[in-house]
């Protein structure tokens, strides 16, 4: 049997706005181009491995806002690699609806995408059978699974969807470890959740059910590496590994001002605090304990200073609460006592989210009343 | 603080007047308007000047204008006080232009205004930073007026700060801040100069973008539904198309086929034909063979010896016929002309040019007969004596116009001269008229104004003469005699109108009399004079003569009428013309009598001439009778020259037969010769053998030549079957068809329709692929117009996803921005309600110290007076009778100005012992509106109050200095 090398990605999410951004138009041109990087290093590493198969398991495109521009770039970066079987297999961001590039573009022959209905491949060169399939719309609650295959062929499956090791209700086709096991998959490449994740099957085959997560962090949530998953089908069954492929991470710190008189000096201190190499990435710092209460933080400022320091890209969040001694202020006698009790009753009863706001109003109405002059920068 | 004196250099009525104050109670005791509270305004002016409080700008207090010294050019003054153990002196010129304040340490003659700096109103604010209060506050508090103090925050304020003893700042700065913070982020989204405004706009903005560019994003997704149902209707079409091309090529394939094998078999049917064509030939050939074999003659004759027997065989009887026949004719013909010899003997011995002559002798004779005539004697005569009284008539017409001519003139003369009479007549009696019209005087007209002219004299006389006895009667004549010269003047206008008009038409008369007069003068130059009745009787002798010349040119016209009817003629020419053709024609009529009677001389002379020559024919022509003669002599000429012309023929005729006959036996020993030659050639003399011979030969001849025909035409086909190679030909076309025929047997098994014709099918066939290649390239022209279509337009469209990172981006800020807005806005609320919370911790302060006054005030009715400093000092009892807690305001306004009275005195009492300062109590008629009973005991607590303080009461009734001396109360008496 030939050995099969294949490509496993998902969740590029191409032309999605990005989010949370807090860049200019500049930088925001530059993160779009760096999102298609990516896919570019994708191809280039399908190629580099020689695979055979370049399966993507839903999300790619972003229905509502991929341009044909970026189809067209796509194809252009596909026919980079003519001789891999390129497998789209459709999820609930990028359906294969009527009003789908999926569906009115003439893709490159290579290039398969499947249908709402589950499609079996076989590719008897490499005694392999493909499944797959693709989400007919932006929810799909009803799941379903391919027919079992003949014994003794290869078997990969290539859909979207939700994993949980039981069956549990979701929009996005909901797939349990236990329907799954049966089926004696070699590799399931999924796709729908941004964080990689693998999972093996107590079945005959110990199949593989793998999320490769996204490709290129879409929110702060997805800090740290992206990968897409590189796997090998041969005699000793299957081998894989997760190959970084990202063209920029994203990054939270956070900062404890605490101790810090001056601007400067909290300058000093990020820089102390984040290590060289992280000074490329998309970094959001946050501030947080106690700073001199005169003193509110500028993140324009900051950030300005920040980039001039070599830093890429800065986004600033100040949690810090300015130094006040709340409770020395709660039991006093006058306004600030009565100030600080009533805020504080408030802040109990209010909800998380006002809980921040009225955090806030208890600060700015200490600044006001007892510093005498507040500088801002 | 204790006011020692008040010194005004100008303010009001008070031009350099100073006021000494003592400690305790000062009375001003005097009438209104006497300038009491002139005095107070002055002693505030002084003291706080009098620039409008409460404003940033530097602007005259209203009362400004209103203490204007009257009769000084001075402003101002000064006031000497003692504050906190400090001798202290304010000195001010009030004057807008020239406005100065100083501050003057008395004890040590130090100048203190340098160290209370200007603030943007250019003022110093001395007083306030001495005893901490403003010029309102220190009215309020110092002040004892009959008003509520409720809205008075700043005051509510002031008794905060000084409750909380300093420690609390002002927190108005504070709220401000917070306000300024919150102005600084914006409030509304319209001010987007603010952050807040600007950046829900920029939401705004980017929204309506984003909202554009989704509507085109979905718009292109549906382009793109559109498309791809279109795609997959292309695909159908496109199997359709194919499916109809196979369909198409199968069918033109059997079309094929079927032509061929068509071909083919006709090729066969065409090599089949020639050879059989080819065989007939061959047995054409040899029948013909056959026949001339047995048809040949002994002797077969050439050609040309065919001819030369056929000739002989044709020739050999004819001239002996020909004789025999020619010897009858000869012999009828000479008895022929022997008879006609004999018959016509006369007439061939005539003279035929005599008979010609003759003839022509008497066709003179004919024409000359026809052309006499037989006139009638009568009828000449007739026209003689017409043409006499046609003469005669014309005749007496001439001599009738003659007399009608000299008739005509001379009644002209007549009627001129009866003309000029009557002219002489008119002339005349128009004279006469007109000498009488211009000679009477007597038509002048009258003048009836001189009746009222005279009338008003009369009674203008009488009245004069009337009024000295009889008054009334003298007036009446005078008022009647100025009516009258009043018609007069009227009338006199009319007449003098009446009168010219008179004068002018007599002139007018005698004018034309005198141009009268003036003609007749010149007529009586030219003919004679005569009196008028003269002229009367020659003009009627005139007429008369007329009347008879009428009579006379009556009859003259009516002969000549007469004479012109009898001939039917119109005019006098017409006449005459009639008597020249009547001339004319009695002339003629002789003319053709004498032509006559030569005529018939000419005639006899022929008849003689013509009776002699024909004595000799005398029997055919009878007597003489020119016409019949004419006509019989012709037909004699005619038989004698056709008598003499049938001779000459017959004799003609006859000698023509006789050299014929010489002709014919020289041919007859020729033909004789030639038999003898042929019977030699052939064997035998058997005239008859010679001629089935000449009919064999020439049989076997045309068999030969046909013979011949057909063996070229053999030849020719046989050379034809070699070249083409006919036999290899014919098996190869069968072989094919063979093979067709096979293939065709796949296709009839395919075919569906039988019974139609294959053509038929293919047409159909063709119709349908054009028909589904039409709507194949419609539908594929229309998928590429709409991917061009999308393609182009999301070219156009920037990347949605880009706008929607910008306006969540900016949708964060604008929540950060309300967050922080709201954090600010909570913060200033819970400040505020800090703020109150502590304000409500007032109100058990000043109630001490108003409750202290109360009773003494209410003489013990009220012991607690409630106060609620939320908003200003508002304040509360409990009424006795109820034991409700009411608002001040509802009891009796005397009840409710000792409450106030009450409140005033708390106030400075808890002024003075929070801040220290002992201010000073003024009252300018405040307890005017207290009776009596209510009095005495206010009055008391004045006296109390002035042990601490400095009192300045004034007032417009002298019942508070007797109540206070009454009851012991001390003060010192001022003269305002």
């Amino acid at each position: 049997m030939k050995p099969v090398t294949f490509v496993h990605t998902a969740d590029l999410h191409l032309d999605l706005p990005v989010q949370g951004w807090k860049g200019n138009e500049e930088q925001l041109l530059l993160r779009r181009e760096e999102y298609r990087q990516t896919f570019s290093r994708i191809v280039g590493l399908t190629k580099e491995k020689e695979a055979q198969f370049l399966l993507i398991a839903g999300d790619f495109l972003e229905h509502e806002y991929v341009n044909r521009s970026t189809v067209q770039w796509v194809m252009e970066q596909l026919e980079r690699i003519p001789d891999v079987q390129v497998l789209i297999a459709p999820g609930n961001h990028d359906p294969y609806r009527t009003d789908s590039f999926y569906r009115t573009v003439k893709w490159p022959d290579h290039v398969h995408i499947f249908s709402e209905k589950w499609e079996t491949h076989s590719f008897s060169q490499y005694d392999l059978c493909l499944y797959g399939k693709g989400f007919a719309d932006m929810e799909e609650r009803e799941s379903s699974l391919p027919e079992n295959g003949q014994d003794g062929e290869r078997r990969l499956m290539l859909v979207h969807g939700t994993l949980g090791h039981r069956k549990e209700a979701s929009p996005y086709f909901p797939l349990s470890m236990e329907e799954l096991a049966p089926l004696e998959m070699d590799y399931v490449a999924l796709g729908h959740i941004h964080q990689a994740v693998t999972h093996r099957l107590a079945n005959e085959r110990k199949t593989v059910v793998r999320y490769p997560g996204s490709p290129e962090a879409l929110r702060w949530k997805e800090t740290g590496e992206r990968t897409v998953t590189v796997g090998r089908l041969d005699t000793g069954g299957i081998r894989w590994e997760a190959v970084p492929v990202h063209t920029r991470r994203y990054e939270i710190y956070h900062i404890d001002v605490t101790g810090c008189e001056t601007e400067e000096e909290l300058l000093r201190r990020i820089g102390e605090n984040i290590p060289a190499d992280r000074r490329e990435a998309y970094l959001r710092l946050i501030f947080q304990g106690r700073r001199p209460r005169e003193i509110v933080y500028a993140s324009d400022w900051l950030e300005l200073r920040l980039r001039q320091q070599g830093f890429f890209y800065t986004e600033c969040m100040d949690q810090s609460v300015p130094d006040f001694d709340v409770e020395r202020l709660r039991e006093a006698d006058g306004v600030a006592g009565a100030f600080v009790r009533r805020m504080e009753a408030r802040i109990e009863q209010a909800n998380e989210e006002e809980k921040e706001m009225l955090q806030e109003a208890l600060y700015k109405g200490l600044e006001a009343l007892l510093t005498p002059e507040v500088v801002h920068k | 603080m204790k006011l020692e004196r008040i010194y005004f250099r100008g303010f009001g009525k008070y031009v350099d007047r100073t006021f000494e104050l003592e400690p305790g109670l000062n009375l001003f005791e005097a009438p209104n308007e006497a300038g009491k509270s002139t005095l107070i305004h002055g002693l505030t002016a002084l003291l706080y000047g009098v620039k409008k409080e409460g404003i940033s700008r530097r602007q005259k207090a209203d009362h400004y204008d209103r203490y204007l010294p009257w009769e000084s050019r001075h402003y101002g003054g000064e006031v000497d006080f003692s504050l906190q153990g400090k001798q202290y002196r304010i000195i001010r010129n009030l004057l807008w232009e020239e406005e100065r304040e100083q501050l003057v340490d008395r004890k040590t003659g130090r100048d203190l205004t340098e160290l209370y700096p200007l603030d943007r109103r250019k003022d110093r604010n001395l007083l306030e930073k001495l005893i901490g209060l403003n010029r309102n506050l220190f009215l309020r508090v110092a002040y004892i007026s009959p008003y509520s103090l409720a809205g008075e925050k700043q005051l509510v304020d002031r008794i905060r700060q000084l409750v909380t003893q300093g420690e609390e700042q002002d927190l108005a700065p504070v709220l401000e801040r917070l306000e300024q913070e919150i102005q600084r982020i914006g409030k509304s989204p319209l001010a987007r100069s603010k952050p807040y405004g600007a950046a829900v706009n920029r939401v705004e903005v980017l929204e309506k973008n984003l909202r554009d560019l989704r509507a085109s994003y979905e718009e292109l997704r549906k382009d793109q539904r559109r498309l791809s149902r279109m795609q997959q209707e292309l695909a159908e079409e496109t199997k359709r198309w194919e499916a109809c091309r196979q369909r198409a090529n199968q069918l033109r394939q059997q079309v094929r086929l079927q032509d061929r094998l068509a071909t083919l078999q006709e090729k066969q049917k065409h090599f089949s034909y020639k050879q059989q064509t080819l065989r007939e030939l061959e047995k054409k050939r040899a029948a013909l063979k056959e026949q001339r074999d047995h048809l040949a003659p002994p002797v077969v004759l050439s050609p040309e010896e065919m001819d030369a027997m056929n000739k002989l065989l044709n020739e050999r009887e004819v001239p002996r016929i020909r004789l025999e026949t020619l010897r009858e004719e000869r012999n009828d013909l000479a008895q022929k002309l022997a008879s006609v010899r004999r018959e016509q003997a006369g007439f061939l011995a005539e003279d035929v040019s005599q008979m010609e002559r003759q003839r022509h002798l008497l066709e003179e004779v004919v024409r000359l007969q026809q052309s006499l005539i037989t006139p009638v004697a009568q009828e000449t005569m007739d026209e003689k004596v017409t043409a006499m009284r046609l003469e005669k008539d014309h005749q007496r017409l001439q001599e009738l116009q003659e007399r009608e001519e000299d008739c005509r003139r001379r009644r002209r003369e007549l009627e001129d001269r009866h003309y000029s009479y009557k002219a002489r007549l008119e002339g005349w009696e128009r004279e006469h008229f007109l000498r009488q019209a211009t000679q009477v005087t007597v038509n002048e007209p009258a003048r009836p104004s001189r009746n009222w002219l005279w009338g008003g004299i009369g009674t203008t006389v009488l009245g004069i003469l009337l009024l000295k006895d009889a008054p009334v009667l003298g007036l009446m004549a005078l008022g009647v005699a100025g009516f009258a010269f009043f018609r007069y003047r009227k009338q006199r206008l009319l007449d003098q109108q009446v009168r010219q008009e008179w004068q002018e038409r007599q002139q007018r008369l005698q004018a034309e009399w005198a141009r009268l007069k003036e003609e007749q003068k010149n007529n009586r130059q030219n003919v004679p004079e005569l009196d008028y009745d003269s002229l009367l009787a020659q003009t009627a002798e005139i007429k008369q003569q007329l009347h008879r010349l009428y009579d006379e040119l009556a009859l003259i016209i009516q002969e000549q009428e007469a004479i012109f009817e009898r001939w039917q003629a119109g005019s006098a020419a017409e006449l005459y013309w009639k008597v020249e053709q009547q001339r004319l024609k009695v002339k003629e009529r002789e003319a053709a009598k004498k032509r006559d009677k030569e005529y018939r001389a000419r005639i006899a002379e022929l008849q003689e001439e013509l009776e002699h020559w024909g004595e000799r024919f005398r029997s055919r022509l009878g007597s003489f009778e020119a016409e019949r003669w004419l006509k019989e002599i012709s037909r004699m000429a005619d038989e004698a020259r056709a008598a003499r012309e049938q001779v000459q023929k017959l004799e003609l005729e006859l000698s023509a037969k006789q050299e014929e006959e010489g002709r014919l036996l020289a041919a007859l020993d020729r033909l004789q010769e030639e038999e003898a030659a042929w019977s030699e050639r052939l064997g035998t003399d058997d005239v008859e053998e010679w001629a089935e011979w000449l009919e064999r030969s020439g049989e076997v001849h045309r068999l030969n030549r046909q013979l011949e025909s057909l063996e070229q035409e053999w030849e020719e086909l046989m050379r034809v079957k070699q070249r083409e190679g006919w036999d290899i030909q014919l098996a190869e076309v069968q072989e094919e068809m063979q093979a067709l025929e096979k293939e065709s047997e796949g296709f009839a098994a395919n075919q569906e329709q039988e019974g139609e014709n294959i053509r038929d099918l293919l047409a159909r066939a063709e119709a349908d692929l054009e028909e589904a290649e039409a709507v194949y390239r419609e539908k594929e022209a229309e998928v590429l117009k709409l991917e061009e279509r999308i393609r182009t337009r999301y070219g156009q469209l920037p990347p949605l996803g880009d706008v929607e990172t910008r306006w969540q981006e900016a949708q964060r800020q604008v929540r950060a921005l309300e967050k922080e807005r709201t954090a600010l806005e909570t913060a200033r609320e819970v400040l505020q309600e800090a703020v109150q919370e502590v304000q409500e911790d007032l109100a058990p302060r000043l109630a001490p110290h108003a409750s202290r006054w109360i009773a003494g005030v209410t003489g013990g009715r009220y012991q607690d007076l409630l106060i609620d400093p939320a908003d200003g000092l508002s304040l509360s009892v409990f009424t006795p009778e109820t034991g409700d807690r009411q608002p001040v305001e509802n009891l009796s306004q005397g009840t409710v100005d000792q409450m106030y009275f009450a409140m005033r005195l708390a106030l400075i009492h808890f002024f003075s012992e929070t801040s220290g300062l002992r201010l000073p109590v003024i009252l300018d008629d405040s307890l005017v509106h207290f009776d009596d009973d209510r009095l005495r005991p206010a009055l008391k607590i004045l006296g109390e109050m002035a042990q601490d303080h400095q009192v300045i009461l004034c007032t417009c009734q002298s019942r508070e200095k007797r109540v206070m001396e009454e009851e012991g109360i001390p003060f010192v008496r001022q003269v305002v």
